[in-house]
C-alpha cells in the first residue's frame, strides 16, 4: 500500500437537465471521498439518495457537473476519450451490476463473453485465451464445464458469478459493485459474499461497494459513506458507523433493520 | 379455532412437457388475527400457496390437498361463494404496486370501484370512506390524493394506496406477497409498522410472504419455511429464530450476515436451492444437508410434531439432541 489514494473524488457534482422547461435535479452535490489500494469503500443509502450516480461518474458511464474524479493520480478528464484511452481505464476500473442479466448478451456462450474481452485488452493466442477463461472461471468458483452455457441455462447465481469474472477479465484495479448481491437468494448472497471476499485476498483488488444493505455492507467493507438526497451525511470505518451512528439518518437507517424484539416506527406520514 | 387451514396443499402444473409440481406438501394455519410468515428463496413455492389461497392459480392446475376458510373449502367453492370469498373475506397486496394498478385511472377511482360495486355505496359515501383509509394509512391529504394518478406517488406512497384498497372490504385474512421487497428500509419499516397496527385495531389476520427471515421473525408471530414446494418447519416466531429445527432454517439464518459484527466467512450451504418439480424421492434439502444421512435419500420426511411447532426432518430429534 502506498499513501497516493487509488481514487480521489473531490467535489462532484450532478444536475440532471430538466425536460420541457421544468428545472433539474440535483442528483450529486458536492461529493468528496478517496479510496486507497486495496481497500473496500461502501457507499451506503437509499433509492434516489444519489449513490449509483457517484459510481457511474467514477467508472465514465456518467459525466460530471463539476468536480473531478482522480483514478491511480490521473484525473478523468470529462471529453471524448480515443479508443486506447477507453481502453486502459476499463482495465482501471470494471463494474457489476445487481441484475446480470442486463450486462450478457443473451446469445453469447460464456467463452467468447470472456473470450472477447481478453482479444480485445491482450490480444493472445485462442489457446492463451481458453486458458485464461478457464482461470477466470475457477477464480468465480465455476465448473469449466460452464464455459458452453448461454445466461439462460445458467441460475441467478450462476449468472452473477459469470458477470463478476467479466469485470475482471481486464484484471481492473477497482471493482464497482452496484447492488450486486441484492437481488440474490439468501444462500446464494452468502455464496458470493465469500467469493468476493476471497477474491480480493488473493489479489488485493479494491473494492467500491454500493449497497442499501447495512448487514452486506458490514461483511464486505473497511469503511463506509452514508449519502442522503445526493450529499454525504456520514463517513467512517463502517464498524464504528454501524456500532455507533452519529447522523440523524444513519440512525434511523440502522433502527430499520429488522431484528429480534425489532419494534417498526411510523415516523412520519407521506 | 382457525381461520384459515391449509392442508397438504399439492399444486400440479400441466405442461406440454409433461406435469410439473410446483407444491408438493405445504400445511399451516392462521388462527383470527394472527399473523404467519412465509418464508422461502425463490422458486419455493411462498407465492403459489398465496395464489392458491385465493385460487387465482393458473388454468389448468391441478389441485390436491384442501384450503378450508372458516370451515368452507375453497377449491369446492361455487362460482358465487367464491366471488363473496374474495370479494369480502380476503385481500391481496404485492411487491409491485405500479403492475396492480391502472395507470390511466386516478387513485380516487381504484380505490371507489370495489366500494361502489361489492359493497353498493353511493359515490360521494365511497370518497368519504376512501378518504378516511387514505388517512389511516397514514398518506397525507387524503382528498387530494383521489384526483392524482399511479406515476404522482412514490413507490412507498403507493403501497400505502394497496393496502388502503386491500382495507376498503374489511376483509378477514389479508395475504402480503413480499409488499415491501421494492422499497427501501427506511419505508419498509414505515410499510410494517401500519400493517401492525391495523391488524391489532381490526384483528386482521395477514399471511405475510417474504424471503427475509429476520423480518418475518420480527413482525409474524409464527413463521412457516418453504423449500422445494413443502413447509418443512413450522414454529412460534422467536422459538424459531432461538432455536431453529430444520437444518435449512438453521443454514438460512446463519448465511445471512448480521449488522453487528463481521462474520470471518458465512457458512453458507453448498449448491443452490432447488425448485419442487426437480426434488429427488427422499428430502429435497439432503443433498446440501451437513446432517444428512444415506435414509434421507430414499425416504421423504413428513411435516411432525416437535417442541414448539412441526418440523419436516426425519434427523430433526437427533440434531436437537446433538446441540444442546
Amino acid at each position: 500500500m502506498t499513501d497516493q489514494p487509488l481514487i480521489r473524488v473531490d467535489g462532484l457534482r450532478k444536475v440532471f437537465p430538466g425536460r420541457h422547461g421544468r428545472p433539474g435535479v440535483t442528483a450529486v452535490d458536492d461529493v468528496s471521498f478517496t479510496v486507497a489500494p486495496g481497500e473496500s469503500l461502501a457507499i451506503v443509502g437509499e433509492s434516489g439518495s444519489g449513490k449509483t450516480t457517484v459510481a457511474r461518474m467514477i467508472t465514465g458511464l456518467e459525466r460530471p457537473t463539476a468536480g473531478t474524479v482522480e483514478v491511480n493520480g490521473r484525473p478523468r478528464t470529462p471529453g471524448h476519450a480515443g479508443a486506447a484511452e477507453r481502453r486502459r481505464r476499463a482495465r482501471e476500473t470494471q463494474m457489476v451490476f445487481q441484475d446480470p442479466y442486463g450486462s450478457l448478451d443473451p446469445r453469447q456462450r460464456v467463452r467468447d463473453t470472456l473470450g472477447e474481452i481478453l482479444a480485445l485488452h491482450f490480444g493472445l493466442t485462442r489457446a492463451q485465451r481458453a486458458d485464461r477463461v478457464a482461470e477466470l472461471l475457477d477464480q468465480v468458483g465455476l465448473d469449466t464445464r460452464i464455459a458452453a452455457a448461454l445466461p439462460r441455462d445458467m441460475s441467478g447465481g450462476q449468472r452473477q458469478r459469470v458477470a463478476i469474472a467479466k469485470a475482471l477479465a481486464t484484471r481492473p484495479a477497482v471493482l464497482v459493485l452496484d447492488e450486486a448481491v441484492a437481488a440474490l437468494d439468501v444462500s446464494i448472497q452468502a455464496q458470493v459474499l465469500n467469493l468476493l471476499a476471497d477474491i480480493r485476498d488473493a489479489s488485493g483488488i479494491t473494492y467500491l461497494f454500493i449497497s442499501h444493505d447495512l448487514a452486506v455492507v458490514r461483511q464486505v467493507t473497511d469503511r463506509a459513506v452514508v449519502m442522503r438526497d445526493g450529499a454525504i451525511v456520514e463517513a467512517n470505518t463502517t464498524a464504528d458507523l454501524l456500532d455507533h451512528p452519529e447522523h440523524p439518518y444513519t440512525r434511523l437507517l440502522r433502527a430499520s433493520v429488522p431484528g429480534p424484539g425489532w419494534i417498526p416506527a411510523r415516523r412520519k406520514t407521506a | 379455532m382457525t381461520l384459515l387451514n391449509v392442508d397438504h396443499l399439492e399444486v400440479t402444473l400441466r405442461r406440454r412437457d409433461g406435469d410439473r409440481p410446483i407444491l408438493r406438501d405445504v400445511t399451516f394455519a392462521i388462527a383470527p388475527g394472527e399473523a404467519v410468515g412465509l418464508v422461502g428463496e425463490s422458486g419455493s413455492g411462498k407465492s403459489m400457496t398465496a395464489r392458491a389461497i385465493a385460487r387465482l392459480l393458473p388454468p389448468g392446475a391441478r389441485t390436491g390437498g384442501d384450503i378450508v376458510f372458516d370451515g368452507a373449502s375453497v377449491p369446492g367453492m361455487g362460482r358465487t361463494e367464491l366471488r363473496a370469498y374474495r370479494a369480502r373475506d380476503i385481500a391481496l397486496i404485492h411487491q409491485d404496486p405500479r403492475a396492480h394498478i391502472n395507470p390511466v385511472r386516478t387513485i380516487g377511482d381504484f380505490l371507489t370501484e370495489a366500494l361502489r360495486t361489492n359493497a353498493g355505496r353511493t359515490k360521494a359515501d365511497a370518497a368519504e370512506r376512501a378518504t378516511a383509509l387514505l388517512a389511516e394509512v397514514g398518506l397525507t391529504e387524503p382528498a387530494h390524493r383521489l384526483r392524482q394518478y399511479p406515476h404522482e406517488l412514490s413507490g412507498g406512497m403507493l403501497q400505502r394506496v394497496m393496502i388502503a384498497a386491500a382495507l376498503a372490504a374489511e376483509p378477514r385474512l389479508l395475504l402480503a406477497d413480499e409488499p415491501t421487497t421494492a422499497l427501501d428500509v427506511t419505508t419498509q419499516a414505515e410499510i410494517m409498522a401500519i400493517l401492525g397496527e391495523l391488524r391489532r385495531d381490526r384483528g386482521l389476520a395477514v399471511l405475510f410472504i417474504t424471503h427475509d427471515l429476520e423480518l418475518a421473525a420480527a413482525t409474524c408471530d409464527r413463521t412457516a419455511v418453504m423449500y422445494a414446494g413443502e413447509v418443512v418447519e413450522d414454529q412460534p416466531s422467536a422459538a424459531l429464530h432461538a432455536r431453529p429445527r430444520h437444518p435449512y432454517t438453521t443454514a438460512l439464518l446463519r448465511s445471512r450476515p448480521t449488522i453487528e459484527a463481521t462474520a470471518g466467512r458465512l457458512p453458507a450451504p453448498p449448491g443452490a436451492p432447488l425448485p419442487a418439480y426437480e426434488a429427488p424421492p427422499g428430502c429435497a434439502f439432503a443433498a446440501r444437508c451437513p446432517h444428512a444421512t444415506p435414509d434421507c435419500e430414499t425416504e421423504r420426511p413428513r411435516l411432525e410434531p416437535l417442541g414448539t411447532g412441526t418440523v419436516a426432518c426425519l434427523r430433526a430429534a437427533d440434531i436437537q439432541e446433538a446441540t444442546p
